[in-house]
């Protein structure tokens, strides 16, 4: 089930859903999702000719490839065929005890000019904490100046039916196999 | 439950630090938020299962090679992590 605007604000105010700094919920708010903002955090991969990520590889690093990224701060202009890292500017916590996971999805404000906010990682785990990673593409035609600030993404919540196992304590956490 | 972990770097995002922990099949690096990091240990909440000294567990987002369970030996998880 996916909550809805009433449901969402009652979460956020009783703590089961935590979003920090909270966002105007008057606005932020919609039927069944809430809007999150950019912050002026980006990263960008260099063009590096010759390199080649194994990443089902023994061994393999992302804190190695971090000297091929580049950090942008500020606004960020998209261009047509590329890629950045952004993250949203609140931090998000959903407890493992919520009963509750979210997806990230796109707006249809940057979907219309082309930009998706995710390379189909989605999935925002109960449990999870922390400012939400956008892998953004722009598919469009035009150069699209991304603000810190603006309205990115829209977080939908939905109620799982129990308690993950590592947010239990019952029989079976201990079960000896 | 807290799993024992190591920082080795800043994260990409701007809260983000790069972990690596140890499971039964060598280190493996992960990207958390800094406000899980207790100490030098991340929030797993229960073990899932135990088998022959060693824990099932998830971990809070899953590995850079895309793990979510990961056995781990169970020196490397504590109940509690002491206050600084």
């Amino acid at each position: 089930m996916i909550l809805t605007d009433r449901e969402i604000r009652t979460s956020i105010q009783e703590n089961v859903i935590r979003i920090d700094p909270i966002p105007d919920l008057d606005v932020a708010v919609s039927s069944t999702s809430i809007d999150l903002t950019l912050s002026d955090s980006f990263r960008t991969w260099s063009e590096t000719p010759g390199v080649s990520i194994s990443p089902g590889a023994d061994g393999y690093s992302y804190k190695n490839l971090l000297r091929f990224q580049v950090e942008h701060s500020g606004s960020y202009k998209l261009r047509p065929k590329n890629f950045v890292l952004a993250w949203t500017a609140e931090k998000v916590s959903i407890p493992f005890k919520s009963r509750l996971a979210a997806r990230v999805e796109g707006k249809s404000s940057l979907a219309r000019l082309g930009v998706s906010i995710h390379v189909t990682a989605p999935v925002i785990h109960s449990g999870f904490t922390g400012q939400i990673q956008m892998e953004m593409f722009n598919f469009g035609p035009y150069e699209i100046e991304l603000t810190p600030g603006m309205y990115v993404c829209q977080l939908v919540f939905e109620q799982t039916t129990g308690t993950p196992e590592r947010g239990y304590s019952g029989i079976f956490s201990d079960q000896t196999q | 439950m807290f799993l024992h972990c190591t920082v080795l770097e800043r994260g990409p995002g701007p809260s983000e630090l790069i972990i690596e922990i140890t499971t039964d099949n060598g280190t493996e690096e992960v990207i958390i938020d800094k406000d899980i990091l207790k100490e030098d240990a991340v929030d797993i909440g229960f073990v899932i299962a135990r088998r022959n000294g060693h824990l099932l567990v998830e971990l809070p987002r899953e590995t850079v090679s895309g793990k979510s369970r990961v056995w781990v030996p169970k020196e490397s998880v504590d109940q509690e992590i002491a206050a600084a």
